[in-house]
């Protein structure tokens, strides 16, 4: 130690001499049977995005293929009462329970596969150091 | 290999790779464990958690740092988190007395060396958690002010402290238990 002052100098003399305890029998295994046990989080992220989101998208991308003219024709409803260029048209769209949840299904998923790839991204720069 | 480049390989996906660190370190983790705990089954407990937190932080770690302060750190926050949580009340560094600095402590301190290495360490735990950890680090595991500063995660001035007021208490329980035998 280059810092040691002198009057820390017996009491490091003390201190620096008693013998360190042996580590416990099967430590070292303990600790590596945890390690190995530990998996990425990102890829337990990944798949739980991946199950939250794809089903969604594909009962989203089923409903918009079956009744996409009806989609169309409610937007373009609104936009037209948006502009005020007809005041007797009724302008309103209707969408299901499922879609509101597949919806918030897809926002969560893309939630999580974001923050698996910030970490991916994170790990990979301290790699790449 | 070099601490950094097994950590390159635990984030590269070796898991396996990590077992070199423990090797390497695990005496050392132990050791500080066991002397902030005073209690070999509870240094254990805190050893193996600071390595498990230590392979899930591995991608905090800095590796133009080196590893073992980053190590203890972690080792010294599980061990004293670990008496927070923990049994019996511990005094705290606020409530310990400050020991007044003895005129001349050299010859009582040398007697002293020659007791037992027992007595020096239940002298040890009778100081507050924190004056523990930094005698632990800075004359145990010789590390520098600044390291035990980085570890204990306080200013370098308060470490400068605590080490200077745990010393005179620790010359000060010696002398007065060296006292108590005679």
């Amino acid at each position: 130690m280059n810092d040691l002052q002198a009057d820390e100098r017996e009491i490091h003399e003390l201190l620096s001499a008693v013998r360190p305890a042996a580590v416990p029998v099967g430590f070292r295994e303990a600790v590596m049977r945890e390690v190995r046990n530990e998996r990425p989080a990102t890829r337990w992220e990944w798949v739980f995005a991946a199950a939250l989101a794809l089903p969604s998208l594909a009962y989203l991308a089923w409903g918009l293929l079956s009744h996409g003219a009806e989609l169309g024709v409610s937007l373009n409803a609104i936009l037209v009462a948006a502009q005020g260029l007809d005041q007797t048209t009724g302008a309103d769209i209707v969408v299901d329970g499922l879609s509101i949840i597949s919806l918030a299904l897809v926002a969560v998923g893309s939630a999580i596969a974001a923050h698996a790839m910030l970490t991916s991204t994170e790990q990979h720069r301290m790699t790449a150091r | 290999m070099t601490d950094q480049e097994i950590v390159h390989l635990c984030l590269s996906g070796d898991a396996d790779a990590f077992e070199a660190l423990v090797e390497r370190y695990g005496g050392r983790v132990y050791n500080v464990a066991l002397r902030i705990t005073h209690d070999p089954d509870s240094a254990r407990d805190c050893a193996q958690d600071a390595f498990i937190r230590a392979y899930r932080a591995l991608h905090q770690y800095d590796p133009a740092y080196p590893f073992g302060p980053w190590l203890f750190r972690i080792t010294t926050n599980a061990s004293l988190n670990f008496l927070q949580r923990g049994r019996g009340r511990e005094i705290t560094v606020e409530e310990f007395p400050d020991a007044p600095e003895p005129a001349d402590a050299g010859p009582e301190l040398s007697a002293v060396r020659k007791e037992d290495v027992q007595e020096v360490l239940d002298a040890m735990a009778e100081l507050p958690p924190a004056y523990r950890a930094a005698l632990t680090l800075r004359h145990m595991q010789q590390l520098s002010y600044q390291e035990v500063a980085d570890a204990l995660g306080i200013p370098l001035g308060t470490v400068k402290t605590h080490l200077h007021r745990a010393r005179a208490a620790l010359k000060q329980t010696l002398v007065a238990r060296r006292g108590k035998r005679s």
